[in-house]
């Protein structure tokens, strides 16, 4: 299903470049908003989810596919059903991106990170979309929860992309490596329960990775 | 008018199997060897419902899909082939081998290699053929260089029959950004017996798609679409088989020959086709748009003036050269890039250089530009290796620049266009040498031409080169270059082609003499100008003539480019001299280089380097590390200092020294990842400091950069890897140094990497940034 991003973040795109907060140029700034406004005109993202029950065991109904690691699991352990979830910036991201990268390093960082919040976004959006539905039939949706969060192995992309027939269906594939392309492309598993669920802390505190990352935020979140 | 009897294809298969309990995920091909009887008894129902061209059970049996499955390619093709034919028992139907796409991107965009495809598909191809399989069906796929790969190795390893088909959005486009017309085009070139659609959408909204194709071909289509719309909460489909087979009926008019259905449908699908169709045939005309295509546009011949981009190409241009033999694609596709933007239709690929090896790097280039660039391709060479390495890897239907009508050359290059369905440029030359009339251009052509159309290629693929002589030297030679292009558009009718710059080589100001020819060149009917497009004045001409011609209907196109622009953005106020150091900091590059160039009066190179430029950029690097700016910054100031070290290495070179910086150090993403942001701001930053970065770029196998260190001398070499799943491939490629016995300093980074995990993979060391990777280079190398 094709969608559109309906607005990225500059915050967002910030906080990809690693901004502390350092004094800005207002026309950098008025550039980078203009890329922000080309990728949501010139990139066409595209989404795919199905919904399944969740056998015991954790299994997926009607796929050979089960959320492994401890994190996932305890993330789904009140859920009678799971959506999978995969969504793509496509190949214009890629190809806007060889462009960028062979005219300059520079402009390539700016849209990669910009980049980087549409697909966020367009992630939000359709989780946004999809806790509206469940709970307008009185049931609740988790966050979604993506490998390589935790300790739910990268590896699992794969299996999701197989279930959804991600490659025929909205162009995603998986490389020998285990390496999604388009690289703008985000997998994941989201719970549905009858009984309020948990919300993941928001920002950094859940990841496991926070000890090194980065980007990670000064504070708690923004 | 053509017209030719319908064939029923099949309807779903995964669709049935998921009915018959298939859970989702698992491969339905091994099935044909766990539960023939349920594969055999759906394919039963299809072949009972109409069915005359059966798939076999083998989409997806490419040795990657069914790797973990535990079965082999042969033997899953084999039996797949073998349940077909029982189904088919007792009839005239017959059974192909269904070939869908591998399920990994190619490269550019991804890092499947043509050649690999290409082998996974041979082996398919191979094993269906000694199955038994009586053509092969290619369907779903959005890769048009995917899908080339594998009519090639149909093509080149066996003497099946080749049907191929795409699956497009509602946009006409596939996922990777093909269009339908431009798949028609290409696909046509290389010799299918039908193309068309399968999957997508419904046969309504299929239409469009098809009838786009019909307007690049004149072979029959291929209908096999999806029974309308999915749900999308559920992905059921909800058409009925009539209403599908009523809308398939209305495409027979336009050569729907082979009918079928895909995702959704059933045998009542395939039922109601037959109902629906019985006593029609497929009737069509054949196309109206002929010219050349990459996978995304159509350049159509015929329709007048289609500039050709003249730079990509090393003659007379040393950092062209360079790039060349450093194989610094972002730097050949940059040039691409700019000629795309001023107007080029085509781009010429030139790669011919001393000492290198030409046909890897045809195919390095054509594959580099493919992937950013979306325009047709023109590959010239006088090295038909080169030439066949530059067809087969460029998505699309090219031209070949050139044949000339001596013997050797028509028997070298007629060939490939024929296997590759190239248009060709003809030059109007032989054995005899130059011509010197417009005659002996006319009888080359023709003999040129006769050749070509004996071979098989249509005459609407043969443009002629009349040759452009530089008139500073042979002045009487410029009419009779006109006259020929006036014959070869009036007497034969083809394209024309003419090198339009060589003009006025040796004059001065040649964009005076060059443009004044362009204008009656085109006068004369030359349509395919081989032009730099970077210049205005010859873009502007070619406006002009467009609008003169009445190409450009309305002027719209000229008037679009030309109508006065007030620049609404004041320009930033002139803020008067800045001092070398503030331009860098700030990031003004025009400023720094200006600097540089006047400090340059009183300081010698060396002192503005160690005096100026590297404490001005450790300020910028220390504000970097205090988190007082940020990566774009940094990046902003580096970028204005390599300014100021061009001036430098200008400065250096005019002294007669090398003004080649100090290095070289050679960077690579190693195999498997193409995340290749961080290595690209780490050259960035690099070359602004001064060094000589010899980029490998992405996915680059341990013996690329072994070779490269050798070939090059570098004395340091940077890796990067992202995702945990590539750094191992880092470690191999050190480890692949160290066995080759290299022990030139590795510094390694990126996301998942750690300073202990750095050293416990041999490298010798981490850095956390660009920025520290300058300072490991700079503690190395001084």
């Amino acid at each position: 299903m094709q969608t559109e991003i309906k607005q990225i973040s500059l915050r967002e795109v910030l906080h990809f470049l690693g901004w502390h907060g350092s004094p800005l140029d207002p026309q950098w700034i008025s550039t980078l908003r203009a890329l922000c406004e080309r990728v949501e005109k010139e990139v066409h993202p595209r989404v795919i989810f199905r919904r399944f029950p969740i056998e015991s065991g954790g299994r997926l109904q009607g796929t050979s596919w089960a959320a492994q690691g401890e994190d996932a699991r305890a993330w789904l352990a009140s859920c009678e059903e799971a959506v999978l979830f995969a969504a793509t910036l496509g190949a214009e991201s890629e190809r806007m991106l060889l462009r960028e990268q062979a005219v300059s390093a520079e402009s390539a960082l700016l849209l990669d990170a910009v980049l980087s919040a549409a697909i966020e976004s367009v992630c939000d959006d359709v989780e946004s979309q999809l806790r509206r539905e469940a709970e307008a039939s009185g049931e609740y949706l988790t966050d979604r929860f993506s490998p390589g969060y935790g300790d739910m192995p990268l590896e699992q992309s794969k299996g999701i992309c197989r279930v959804l027939s991600a490659d025929k269906n909205i162009g995603l594939t998986v490389s020998q490596s285990g390496i999604m392309i388009p690289r703008k492309s985000v997998t994941a598993v989201m719970g549905i329960s009858q009984t309020p669920v948990p919300r993941r802390p928001s920002g950094c505190e859940g990841c496991s990775a926070r000890a090194t990352c980065p980007l990670r935020r000064a504070d708690k979140d923004e | 008018m053509a017209a030719q009897k319908i064939t029923l294809l099949d309807g779903a298969m995964g669709t049935m199997l998921q009915h018959a309990g298939l859970q989702l995920g698992d491969r339905p091909e091994t099935l044909s060897i766990t539960a023939p009887d349920v594969v055999a008894h759906i394919q039963r129902q299809y072949v009972q419902a109409g069915t005359r061209m059966l798939l076999a059970n083998t989409f997806c049996a490419n040795a990657h899909k069914l790797a973990g499955t535990g079965y082999g390619v042969e033997e899953v093709i084999e039996a797949s082939v073998r349940v077909a034919k029982r189904a088919c028992a007792g009839t005239d139907a017959v059974v192909l081998l269904d070939v869908g796409p591998i399920g990994e991107l190619l490269e550019p965009l991804g890092t499947l290699k043509f050649d690999e495809a290409y082998a996974l598909f041979k082996q398919m191809l191979c094993a269906g053929e000694a199955a038994g399989a009586e053509g092969v069906f290619f369907e779903t796929f959005s890769d048009l260089n995917e899908l080339r790969a594998g009519i090639l190795a149909a093509k080149e390893c066996t003497n099946l029959p080749v049907y191929a088909s795409m699956t497009f959005e509602a946009s006409g486009r596939t996922f990777l950004g093909c269009r339908a017309d431009a798949a028609a085009m290409a696909l046509s070139a290389l010799g299918v017996k039908a193309l068309g659609v399968n999957c997508s959408l419904g046969p309504v909204e299929v239409a469009p798609i098809l009838r786009a194709m019909r307007t690049c071909t004149d072979l029959p289509l291929i209908l096999k679409p999806n029974a309308g719309l999915p749900d999308p909460a559920t992905g059921e489909y909800h058409t009925d088989p009539e209403k599908f087979a009523a809308a398939c009926a209305e495409l027979t008019d336009i050569g729907a020959a082979y009918i079928g259905g895909c995702c959704g449908t059933t045998p009542a699908f395939i039922e109601a086709l037959r109902l629906k169709l019985a006593g029609k045939k497929a009737v069509w005309t054949g196309k109206t748009v002929h010219g050349i295509c990459s996978a995304s546009e159509v350049c159509a011949f015929g329709q007048g003036v289609r500039v050709i981009g003249e730079r990509i190409n090393p003659t007379g241009k040393k950092r062209f050269q360079q790039a060349l033999r450093e194989k610094d694609m972002n730097y050949i596709v940059a040039q691409a890039v700019e000629q795309a933007d001023a107007g080029a239709q085509i781009l010429d690929i030139n790669v011919g250089l001393p000492g290198i090896d030409e046909v890897d790097l045809m195919r390095r280039v054509v594959t580099a530009i493919g992937g950013a660039v979306g325009l047709p391709l023109q590959i010239d060479s006088s090295n038909p290796a080169a030439i066949e390495a530059g067809l087969r890897a460029a998505p699309g239907k090219c031209l070949i620049n050139s044949v000339n009508a001596s013997e050797s050359s028509l028997q070298t290059v007629l060939p490939l266009a024929k296997k590759y369905g190239a248009a060709v440029v003809g030059l109007a030359l032989g054995e005899s040498g130059l011509p010197s009339s417009s005659d002996e251009r006319m009888a080359f052509a023709q003999r040129i031409v006769d050749a070509a159309v004996k071979q098989g290629i249509p005459r609407e693929d043969i443009a002629i080169d009349c040759l452009t002589l530089t008139v500073s030297a042979q002045q009487g030679q410029v009419g009779q270059t006109l006259e020929a292009v006036r014959r070869v558009r009036t007497e034969l009718g083809l394209e024309t082609v003419l090198g339009v710059s060589n003009i006025s080589f040796g004059l001065p100001q040649r964009a005076i003499v060059t443009q004044a020819f362009l204008t009656q060149a085109i006068l004369a009917g030359l349509t395919l100008p081989i032009i730099n497009p970077n210049v205005k004045e010859m873009m502007d001409t070619v406006d002009a003539c467009r609008v003169l011609s009445g190409e450009d209907a309305g002027c719209a196109a000229y008037i679009e480019r030309h109508a006065p622009v007030t620049d609404a953005k004041p320009k930033a106020a002139e803020s008067g001299k800045v001092s070398i150091r503030e331009a860098i900091a700030k990031g003004l590059k025009g400023e720094s280089a200006a600097a540089a160039r006047e400090l340059l009066q009183t300081m010698t190179p060396l002192e503005l380097v160690e005096k100026e430029l590297i404490p001005a950029l450790d300020a910028v690097g220390e504000q970097y590390e205090r988190q007082q700016i940020f990566l774009p910054q940094l990046m902003n100031a580096a970028t204005a200092s390599g300014a100021a070290f061009d001036e430098v290495k200008r400065a250096i070179e005019k002294q007669g020294a090398s003004g080649e910086g100090k290095g070289p150090i050679v960077l690579a993403t190693v195999e498997g990842d193409i995340h290749d942001i961080g290595k690209n701001i780490v050259k960035t930053v690099l070359e602004n400091y001064g060094f000589h970065v010899i980029d490998l770029g992405r996915d680059v196998p341990a013996q690329r950069v072994v070779d490269a260190v050798r070939e090059y001398g570098a004395k340091i070499v940077g890796l990067s890897a992202l995702m945990t799943t590539t750094v191992p491939n880092m470690e191999k490629t050190i480890a692949r140094l160290h066995d080759e016995g290299i022990h030139i300093p590795v510094i390694v980074g990126g996301a998942v990497l750690t300073p202990d995990y750095a050293r416990q993979i041999g490298a010798d060391y981490y850095a956390k940034d660009a920025k520290q990777s300058a300072d490991i280079a700079k503690s190395i190398l001084g």
